[in-house]
């Protein structure tokens, strides 16, 4: 085909998320963070197969017994091997944080697009709740939360949730009034679209890019969340091991010389939390490109 | 700028309303029944006594009213009494909440230093070793939790080595002196400064790169004004702002990180308090330490947004002199 010959209405124009995409996949350091956590993923899957003890099995003989060929992470305060409970940690870590992450930007979603589409009144009344909300720091929420009545883990995922979703909220109204003032949105109002139809069908795809960077970093603070809370015991039930549970008795542990009991699982929520925020910058690099983090 | 200052004063209202509501949820929702726990318990009651206590205690009025009551008491400073040890809450927050400041007062600073310094370094030197080794620590530091850093400081300094007390204000049985006071601080401080310095630093290092590339910085530079100038005149104060607007808006990660360091350390404050509470379901403590907490955050978020106002000419002029 001759080049002078093309119709420029066969020429596909590059879909806006496949030049994303492209532009994502070009982001080095992004690389590094979705290396990090798809090996974090197949080890938390896989993982627990392959470790020849229990995450629960203890060993009175062997409490507190250093990283070892038959122990490589040491053991605990009743003997029960470190790395199959950081495993079996991941797991649970992991899908506290992704769950709490679903509700908190579902429930964020909703409340900045009611407040960006709904009535002016409601806006100023939402957006005020927001403000007021903001102020009061997210840990003192989810440990009053976690004071009543007893620890479930459903109840944390829903807690964390509750406690967080005001960033994703805020970007969602952001976002509202930023595509309500475009071209395409006044063409399907004139079209004759409905609220629902132009919050569903036109503003939220139009605002995925952006809400997929608060979501992702949003993980990250999660894992940070869950693992506080567990830390204090007022987290994922303490029959289940996350890691945070696992540094629960971290002080005492310490105290007896045993390192490798804080070492370890710190260790794997601070590489959890990087990865997840090295891919939420690449994001925003690609998504907001003038804002580079230049790194 | 007044108009500002009542704009911005009237945001408050809403913010403390909040606080007072959740304060006073909790309030309700401790468990019991508050009537029968006056005697020992139900049985030891008559209907009429009962009916009679509940209607002097106020129970049977609409909860707004209620509300509205206890309100009014909580700002005359009658705040009850701990359901644990029956001192007066009022006196327990008062001492603590001197300790939390001296903790969160001291770590502020350090978090403000430290970040301009490490912000300016990596700022003006970008994508050379030094900003590549800033801004690697301030990506590690956002992903630390504060409590985890604190446990390993404690293991280093205070297990290994022996050289820095690992908890409390003072060390029980040797003179309490400033030395020993300041040994105290050191570790909690470190803790709070290292885990919570990664977003000062890199959010500092991005305005002064934008500072850097701006038309204004490159035409002081055209003129030839030295670098000292550039730095205080031109660099720094257009890089606070945001970084001002940021202490503000990250108060509530601070203090709330403040809390669980002070748990991991004992440093008898009001976050040791509040965690104490949660844990023994202690509700009028909690409550308290909500109300506390709730309106230092509001209020420092009040003096950051005042500050930005004063310091920015854009913002004094829109709600100015008209």
């Amino acid at each position: 085909m001759d080049i002078v010959n093309v119709n420029p209405a066969d020429v596909k124009p590059a879909s806006e998320m496949r030049r994303l995409l492209r532009a994502f996949l070009r982001h080095r350091l992004a690389h590094a963070g979705l290396l990090g956590l798809l090996l974090i993923t197949v080890a938390a899957l896989v993982g627990p197969t392959l470790v020849h003890h229990s995450a629960q099995t203890s060993n009175l003989d062997a409490i507190y017994s250093g990283p070892s060929w038959s122990h490589l992470l040491g053991t605990d305060q009743l003997g029960r091997d470190l790395l199959a409970r950081l495993l079996a940690g991941a797991q649970v870590s992991l899908s506290v944080a992704l769950a709490a992450t679903i509700v908190a930007s579902l429930l964020g979603c909703l409340y900045g697009l009611v407040a960006g589409m709904g009535p002016v009144w409601l806006d100023r009344v939402l957006m005020q709740f927001l403000d007021a909300m903001l102020a009061i720091p997210v840990l003192l929420l989810v440990i009053v939360s976690q004071a009543f009545g007893e620890s479930s883990l459903l109840k944390v995922i829903v807690v964390i949730g509750l406690a967080s979703w005001m960033g994703t909220a805020r970007l969602m109204r952001t976002e509202c009034g930023r595509l309500m003032q475009s071209e395409f949105i006044n063409a399907a109002i004139m079209g004759g679209a409905s609220r629902l139809s132009l919050a569903l069908r036109h503003v939220l795809p139009n605002a995925a890019a952006p809400l997929l960077v608060v979501v992702t970093v949003g993980i990250g603070q999660a894992v940070l969340i869950e693992s506080t809370l567990s830390f204090l015991n007022l987290g994922v039930p303490s029959t289940l091991p996350s890691w945070g549970n696992l540094l629960g008795n971290g002080m005492s542990s310490m105290l007896s010389g045993a390192w490798w009991v804080v070492l370890f699982p710190g260790l794997m929520i601070v590489v959890t939390v990087l990865c997840i925020n090295l891919v939420g910058d690449g994001l925003r690099d690609t998504v907001d490109p003038k804002r580079r983090t230049h790194l | 700028m007044l108009r500002y200052l009542v704009l911005r004063l009237a945001g408050v209202i809403p913010q403390l309303l909040l606080i007072s509501l959740l304060a006073f949820v909790i309030m309700k929702s401790a468990p019991g029944d508050p009537v029968a726990s006056l005697v020992g318990g139900r049985e030891f009651m008559t209907q009429a006594d009962y009916e009679r206590v509940a209607r002097n205690l106020g129970l049977n009025e609409p909860v707004v009213v209620q509300y509205g009551r206890w309100l009014g008491n909580v700002l005359q400073g009658e705040w009850g009494h701990s359901i644990q040890d029956g001192r007066k809450v009022s006196t327990v927050i008062a001492g603590a909440l001197a300790n939390t400041a001296l903790l969160i007062g001291v770590a502020g600073v350090g978090i403000v230093l430290v970040s301009l310094i490490a912000g300016h370094l990596a700022g003006t030197r970008a994508q050379r070793p030094v900003d590549y080794i800033v801004s690697a620590a301030a990506l590690v530091s956002f992903a630390t939790p504060a409590f985890w850093l604190g446990l390993l400081l404690i293991l280093l300094f205070a297990v290994v080595f022996d050289w820095l007390p690992s908890s409390g204000l003072v060390t029980l049985g040797s003179p309490d002196t400033l030395v020993t006071r300041l040994q105290h601080l050191i570790l909690p401080v470190a803790t709070i400064i290292l885990a919570h310095a990664g977003p000062y630093v890199r959010l500092v290092r991005g305005s002064v790169r934008d500072v850097l590339a701006s038309d204004y910085y490159r035409a002081a530079v055209a003129r030839g004004l030295p670098r000292r100038i550039l730095m205080w005149r031109y660099e720094l104060p257009n890089a606070l702002t945001p970084f001002i607007t940021w202490c503000g808006v990250s108060l509530p990660l601070l203090v709330g990180g403040a809390f669980i360091v002070e748990w991991v350390f004992s440093w008898p404050g009001i976050g040791l308090l509040f965690l104490k509470a949660a844990i023994a379901k202690n509700y009028t403590m909690l409550m308290a330490a909500v109300l506390v907490t709730g309106a230092f955050v509001i209020i420092g978020n009040l003096i950051a947004d005042l500050l930005v106002a004063w310091l920015n000419p854009k913002l004094r002029r829109q709600y100015g002199h008209r």
